[in-house]
């Protein structure tokens, strides 16, 4: 009866973000999201390239909820951060981008995520 | 059947609308009742990189700029389907990032490694809305300029 009583409870606000959301027609109540634009892509050419220079991955997502909230950082600005320490003599090279989505519950749950895969070389 | 026919739109268009991302110019769209409007968006450049700079460039680090449209949409009714009555203004063109960059680094002759995300921010179904573009590069001086930044 308590478990019953707990659906009931929580039931109701899903009700009303589901229905609020398609009376909407999919409008975002909230959205703060960084989007990928475009990036002009380091070669080995720009850097001293060596069979030896390391591969670094790396992933920056976005998510949507219930089709009201959406926020994230999944640019390519956030997806570069972090992998390199030295920035004055490395440098990030030969990147590939790829977009991945997943979603859950009928789209009430929507991760999106930008994830590269490059490799660092000295300048 | 209506509250069908919204899920079916919902979920038929999400998917739609994330495949779809191509770069092209990032300005906000005209709507119906725009009683101002004046922006200015991204639309495209060829950024430089490392091989690219002259030989006498002296880097000065890691760089970035933003800059934003921003608009205003008041709904006419109640409803949230409600035609709105809208403003626009803003300036989020490279060329104005650049200027920016450029006030902090009096030298600066030029950027590479140039990465451009764009940050869209929304609230109340976008009674307030803006997109601004922002840049993280690298800048470069040309030697005989000396490499200071502005604090």
């Amino acid at each position: 009866m308590k478990i019953v009583r707990r659906v009931g409870l929580w039931a109701v606000p899903a009700i009303l973000i589901l229905g609020t959301a398609l009376l909407s027609g999919c409008g975002e109540f909230y959205t703060n999201t960084i989007d990928p634009y475009s990036y002009r892509a380091e070669t080995p050419a720009d850097v001293q390239a060596a069979p030896s220079d390391p591969t670094v991955h790396n992933r920056a997502c976005e998510y949507y909820l219930f089709y009201l909230f959406n926020w994230g950082d999944a640019g390519y600005a956030k997806v570069m951060s972090g992998l390199v320490k030295d920035k004055d003599h490395y440098m990030i090279y030969d990147p590939k981008f790829d977009q991945t989505y997943r979603s859950w519950l009928l789209g009430l749950y929507i991760r999106q995520c930008l994830t590269m895969t490059a490799r660092v070389g000295h300048i | 059947m209506i509250f069908l026919w919204g899920l079916v739109v919902c979920l038929t268009a999400r998917p739609a609308a994330a495949q779809t991302y191509t770069a092209h110019p990032h300005i906000i769209s005209l709507k119906t009742l725009t009683v101002f409007y004046h922006v200015t968006g991204p639309l495209s450049t060829l950024p430089m990189t490392r091989r690219d700079l002259p030989p006498d460039a002296v880097d000065l680090g890691e760089v970035r700029g933003r800059s934003c449209q921003r608009e205003v949409n008041i709904p006419t009714s109640a409803s949230l389907q409600a035609t709105t009555i809208t403003a626009a203004e803003g300036n989020g063109s490279y060329q104005k990032i650049i200027e920016q960059i450029r006030k902090k680094h009096p030298n600066l002759a030029g950027i590479y490694d140039v990465k451009t995300d764009i940050h869209n921010f929304s609230v109340f179904f976008g009674v307030y809305s803006s997109e601004c573009t922002q840049i993280l590069a690298r800048g470069y001086a040309l030697l005989g300029a000396a490499p200071t930044a502005k604090k």
